[in-house]
């Protein structure tokens, strides 16, 4: 019987501080587990947005706070889940218009949509209390993700 | 090794803005501080070169686009070249190519102002 093997968790202080060690470990991980450098690295810029959005959104830049990040190797995709306990997103946008945002002066709004385009599925649940990011990139071989 | 730093210069009437190192929600004060200085001065006419960065998050890539606006405005534009690997894929996949010009080169970019 094939057993899935047990997921990698770390738990990270939710400070813009961790977030160089939280994208060396995520690109680290993708790489053991068989990505090029490459889409190693675009996946380790997701996550970083991932818990970049834990710390200005859910948590609101308050200290003290921490993520657990969970690396769920499965047969056709990597899983990575970050968990908190602080706000969930209100809404998740469905794109970007830039040329708005850059009139409007924006300096922010890119984060889902970059998660988006990094990964082949990006997902915020919650459930009593504890919100989760769920981002997959499948397998090299595996469906391509789409430019 | 800091995380990022930002060095600047003078190619005529071009600043060339060079950032080694990587730029996240952590780092990014340290490279917009560099553009708003700059902009404010009324150094409207600025070459982003990204040869030295290793990666962006989407933090840097907002960076530019609060600014390129208020850049055009004075008369002057945020232009970007010499990007590689994955900061060139990101910026691509962000659709950044349709809101800023981008140059295989430095030298390319800042010909590129010559003519606007």
């Amino acid at each position: 019987m094939r057993t899935e093997p047990a997921p990698l968790e770390i738990d990270v202080p939710a400070t813009c501080e961790c977030l160089s060690l939280v994208h060396e470990a995520t690109r680290r991980a993708a790489i053991a587990e068989g990505f090029d450098p490459s889409a190693a690295d675009e996946i380790a810029v997701a996550v970083g947005e991932a818990m970049t959005n834990v710390i200005e959104h859910a948590y609101r830049g308050e200290p003290g706070h921490s993520v657990r990040l969970r690396f769920r190797p499965g047969p056709e995709a990597l899983r990575i889940e970050l968990e908190h306990r602080g706000a969930a997103p209100t809404s998740l946008p469905a794109g970007v218009d830039l040329g708005r945002l850059a009139r409007e002066r924006r300096r922010g709004g890119l984060g889902v949509h970059l998660m988006r385009r990094l990964m082949d599925h990006v997902v915020h649940e919650e459930s009593a209390g504890v919100g989760r990011w769920v981002l997959e990139r499948n397998r090299p071989g595996s469906r391509p993700l789409e430019s | 090794m800091p995380d990022l730093q930002v060095a600047t210069r003078r190619a005529a009437e071009v600043v060339v803005v060079e950032p080694k190192g990587f730029i996240n929600a952590h780092t990014v004060a340290e490279f917009e501080g560099v553009l708003n200085a700059l902009v404010e001065a009324g150094d409207v006419r600025i070459v982003i070169s990204g040869a030295h960065l290793s990666y962006v998050a989407s933090a840097g890539f907002g960076a530019i686009m609060g600014l390129i606006e208020e850049a055009r405005a004075g008369g002057g534009d945020i232009r970007v070249a010499a990007l590689t690997g994955t900061v060139a894929h990101i910026f691509e996949v962000l659709g950044f190519d349709r809101l800023c010009r981008t140059f295989e080169t430095e030298e390319q970019a800042v010909l590129s102002f010559g003519g606007n």
